[in-house]
């Protein structure tokens, strides 16, 4: 409690200075002149008493400073005075003051706009309470774990969902989810917009209110609940105006009324992958399909209950999943993952992050190393100055003090004027990310704990560059440098210690140049792989297909409206002026990924393997490996540009009531048929619904890059759309001229045919390509200009240093000269100083660049040209020292001997 | 920090100080000086100025108050009073005085004694 007085008397003290001082005079004078007149009394003389008073009332001066200590703050006292001595003496250094600041300024500005983009899309929590007890549970081979970054796990089947909700007991709520995609039609034309269809208790699994009315109740699900709908915070405000009112309107889902009954709050926004949900229906499993383990396709939420960790659940999963596996013999054969979600969602982005956070604070080093550099050759300049200071009774601690203090000056205005210039940095660098690729993009924005990072970073880096000048200043052999009169004299230590700071400059430089290198080949390298097909030329349309229209359709069932609808769609493309192939496919290029059906081979055994006759369960028959499958119309292999290789591709004679035909690609044929012919063999796929694709191979295309340019070709089988029709389909056409051109064309040509049909999305193969690419690409980019950027300010170091060290031996070079030095030589001492300092640093970064390149490789980077790239690297770096040793050369060359031996 | 090398005399020193103040009332500096010296009877040898360091730190623990006005020798001075808080501390500060005073009196006397 006292203390807290205590303190308080001392701030108001601190501001009420002069009074104080005075009044305190006023005491001293009164008392010692009392003093003095009873001394008189007793009798003395007047001078006699007066020095008898000072001496009984002891040391003045000392009780004034002690008196003003006390009242007040000295530090803060101090510390501010040193504060404005500061900022002075950086005023009158401006040149030196603006090329320190700029440059921590860059270092720090480009940290804070990585970090507030980082920040923003995956170290913020997820906006749900207790984001760490959310988890999303999935079906996988027995025994399998979760990994980080993993994404392309196995959705859960119905009766999966059943058991689970029946039997988990580590679990608050479960609830699936699948997602559906809308049309929504305005005037003519349709517009598609993504949703969830949820089941009971999602909303409570999440845990988060609307903002708006109400969210889904168990009595919805008991009732019909066809008829409502919850809408995203985002799809209320782009197409209702944000309008209150909302509440109770009818909207048009799908071609069907639908009240809307609540409204989320933004972020709000629970994926399992991609698109982020515009709005929630409920979702009704008939009793049907409630138990079935068919079909496919939903993403199960739940929440932990307190004190339940993943493990726990992870291990009362498998065993569940084991009593599952009893239980439906030959239709769950699965165990089932436990994975949280935030891992789920950002691990893959997370370590993206941490590399460009690396790569970026590795710049920041380097900025500081080089700020340390230049403060050092000052601190040197300034050694009389310190000197007199030491000598007047300034302390050790005081003159630390005050070089820290001139270091936090400059950090800090480095930081304010990075946090100013971030924003500019963070615009481009969200230029480069393809949108739809990383989540909350939209959240990102400098706050406060951006600057809060902003803040520490700042300091950490003026404790770094400055705790070396300042341990120095306050070394200083006091009589040497007063005796040397100013000139400065500079111990082999202190040269050792800037050439030290200079190698570590370079070595890092070194590292990220090295790490841009090889990312930018890993880039090149997948960019410039053959894909197989001709991308270029060639666009694709993703089509929404409304089930209200069309019916809803089971993939490969029969349906007249559809196939009608298919056909007049591929003969209309067609014939546009323009397109020189086209066709219609369920899936395109690179954005399908890896999704496996069982495929069988007619006439051939089994195959046991794992203890097990693999025998697909409801057909009976025996399965002999996996591959992908899709249904595509004649045109699409000349609109892809995927050439035939033996046999022949689709054509008319492959008509709904015609035996069904398949063409596959070489890759399966070397695994499924490497000794024989596989045409006219019949083969079997099973896509996982009530109805299997039976086929006749009819031809052989060449491999291609299908499911990804980072990926080998995968076994793939093409069934012909006209036999069996899908429920989705994308347009892909090639053009005879550019691919955007007929774009447009296409768009009409679809809603001529009919408006309803969406137009989900509308891309050229070639930038599917590169956006697939975008990783790989954006940190290429990013880490390039980090390395670029690292390497200019070292060069820059590098040249101060030179420069100065050609300063400091002026006089050196004048008597080498006067005695006969030829200007090869001094050159050779200039040369050596800067090169034997490349060289160290050199070193030490290939060293660094080797182990760097380790991790590079562990996160699937390309890391086999790395002899290469020193190679390329070391040329720069030395063309860069070259660069940087030539002015200070020069000089050094133009030294006049008798104006540098007079120079004193 | 000089507070810390000499507490205990400091402390003496301010446990004095609110006697004095709690004794006679409010006095001057030179007041408070001259009835230390009065009582001490020559044993302890005060740098007068230090009294003013004692009345400052009193000042900041609120322990006393200060205001100016007229000496008896009819000449401006600063009076200074000793507080409610004050009072409390001067009797836990007496308490603990004699306690310790106490102690040391008895292990010394023993000392003395075997």
């Amino acid at each position: 409690m006292w203390r807290l007085r205590r303190l308080t008397s001392r701030i108001r003290g601190q501001f009420a200075g002069g009074d104080a001082d005075a009044d305190l005079n006023l005491e001293i004078e009164e008392h010692l002149r009392t003093l003095a007149e009873r001394f008189v009394r007793e009798g003395m003389s007047p001078a006699d008493a007066e020095h008898a008073a000072r001496r009984q009332f002891g040391g003045i001066t000392q009780l004034r400073e002690n008196h003003r200590d006390f009242r007040a703050m000295p530090f803060l006292d101090n510390c501010l005075r040193d504060l404005r001595f500061g900022v002075r003496l950086l005023r009158k250094k401006l040149a030196f003051s603006l090329i320190t600041v700029s440059v921590l300024a860059l270092g720090i500005g480009a940290n804070t706009a990585v970090y507030s983009v980082a920040k923003g899309v995956v170290f913020a929590p997820l906006p749900f309470p207790k984001p760490d007890r959310l988890v999303l549970l999935f079906e996988a081979d027995p025994g399998e774990r979760f990994q980080p970054g993993r994404q392309n796990l196995s959705s859960v089947r119905p009766g999966t969902i059943q058991d689970w909700q029946e039997q988990l007991r580590s679990f608050e709520g479960i609830a699936p989810a699948s997602d559906i995609q809308s049309t929504i039609v305005e005037g003519d034309r349709a517009s598609v917009s993504y949703g969830y269809q949820v089941g009971q208790g999602f909303f409570e699994v999440l845990a988060v209110p609307p903002r708006l009315g109400r969210s889904f109740t168990a009595a919805d699900y008991a009732a019909d609940g066809e008829h409502i709908v919850v809408l995203a915070d985002r799809m209320w405000r782009d197409r209702y105006n944000s309008d209150s009112r909302i509440i109770g309107r009818k909207i048009m889902l799908n071609g069907a009324p639908r009240d809307v009954i609540g409204v989320m709050p933004p972020g709000f926004l629970p994926t399992a992958y991609g698109n982020d949900p515009q709005f929630w229906i409920p979702l009704h499993l008939d009793p049907a399909a409630k138990y079935s383990f068919v079909t496919w396709g939903y993403y199960v939420f739940a929440r932990l209950k307190d004190g339940a960790t993943i493990a726990q659940a992870q291990s009362e999963m498998d065993a569940v999943a084991a009593r599952m596996r009893g239980a439906h013999p030959g239709e769950f054969e699965a165990g089932g993952i436990v994975a949280p979600l935030d891992a789920y969602l950002f691990a893959n982005h997370e370590r993206l992050f941490f590399l460009l956070l690396a790569a970026v604070g590795l710049v920041l080093l380097i900025a500081c190393a080089n700020v340390a550099n230049l403060l050092l050759a000052r601190a040197l300049e300034r050694q009389r100055e310190f000197a007199i200071r030491s000598a007047l009774g300034a302390s050790r601690l005081s003159i630390l003090r005050q070089v820290l203090t001139e270091c936090m000056v400059l950090a800090i205005a480095g930081g304010v004027l990075g946090a100013l210039l971030s924003p500019l940095l963070t615009r481009p660098l969200l230029a480069l990310l393809p949108t739809g690729n990383l989540p909350r993009l939209d959240q990102i924005r400098i706050d406060t704990g951006v600057l809060a990072f902003t803040t520490a970073i700042s300091i950490f880096a003026g404790l770094l560059f400055g705790v070396v000048p300042a341990v120095r200043a306050g070394r200083g052999d006091l009589s040497r440098a007063l005796r040397e009169g100013g000139r400065s004299s500079v111990s082999k230590s202190e040269l050792r210690l800037n050439d030290a700071l200079m190698v570590s400059e370079i070595a890092l430089s070194l590292v990220l140049l090295v790490s841009a290198g090889l990312l930018t080949q890993t880039f090149l390298k997948f960019l410039r792989a053959d894909p197989g097909f001709r991308p270029e030329q060639s666009v694709a349309l993703q089509l929404s297909i409304p089930d209200y229209r069309y019916g809803i359709y089971e993939d490969g069932g029969k349906n007249e409206l559809r196939a009608t609808l298919y056909r007049r769609l591929d003969g209309s493309i067609r014939s546009l002026a323009g397109v020189r192939e086209a066709g219609l496919t369920l899936k395109v290029p690179i954005l399908q990924f890896w999704n496996p059906d069982d495929l069988s081979i007619e006439g051939r055994p089994p195959v046991f393997r794992n203890g097990s006759n693999n025998i697909l369960p409801r057909w009976g028959i025996p399965k002999h490996g996996l591959v992908s499958y899709q249904a595509v119309s004649p045109g699409y292999f000349g609109a892809v540009g995927i050439p035939l290789v033996r046999g022949r591709l689709f054509d008319d004679r492959d008509r709904a009531d015609a035996p069904v035909a398949a063409v596959v690609n070489e890759a399966l044929v070397r695994q499924f048929f490497p000794n024989e012919d596989p045409i006219d063999r019949r083969i079997a796929v099973d896509r996982g619904t009530t109805f299997l694709r039976r086929m006749t191979i009819v031809g052989i295309v060449r491999d291609a890059r299908l499911d990804g340019m980072n990926q080998q070709a995968q076994p793939e089988v093409f069934a012909s759309m006209a036999q069996l029709p899908t429920a989705d389909a994308w347009i892909v056409a090639r053009a005879n001229g550019d691919a955007k051109s007929i774009a447009s064309a296409l768009q009409k040509a679809v809603r001529d045919i009919d408006p309803e049909i969406g137009i989900v999305q509308q891309i050229t193969l070639t930038s599917v390509i590169s956006d697939s690419l975008w990783r790989e690409r954006f940190s290429a980019l990013l880490v390039g200009l980090f390395a670029g950027l690292a390497a200019i300010i070292a060069a820059g170091g590098l040249y101060a240093l030179i420069s100065q060290a050609v300063l400091r031996r002026t006089r050196e070079i004048g008597v080498r000269m006067a005695l006969g030095a030829t200007t090869a030589q001094i050159a050779r001492t200039v040369l050596g100083h800067g090169f034997r300092v490349t060289a160290r640093g050199m070193l030490a970064g290939a060293l660094l660049a080797i182990s760097t390149s380790r991790l590079l490789a562990a996160q699937a980077f390309d890391v086999s040209g790395l002899p290469a790239m020193f190679l390329i690297v070391v040329t720069l770096l030395l063309l860069l020292t070259s660069v940087a040793c030539w002015v200070p050369l020069r000089r050094a060359l133009s030294v006049d001997p008798v104006t540098a031996l007079r120079m004193e | 920090m000089p507070e810390a090398k000499s507490e205990v005399l400091q402390g003496t020193l301010d446990l004095m100080v609110l006697k004095t103040l709690d004794a006679l009332g409010p006095l001057h500096g030179y007041g408070i000086s001259r009835r230390i010296e009065q009582v001490s009877e020559e044993v302890l040898r005060l740098n007068e100025g230090t009294v003013y360091a004692s009345l400052l730190r009193l000042q900041q623990n609120r322990w006393i108050s200060a205001t100016w006005g007229i000496s008896e020798n009819n000449r401006k001075a600063k009076f200074y009073a000793i507080t409610r808080s004050g009072r409390k501390q001067l009797s836990k500060e007496t308490e603990n005085w004699q306690r310790i005073s106490g102690v040391v009196g008895r292990l010394l006397g023993l000392a003395t004694g075997r």
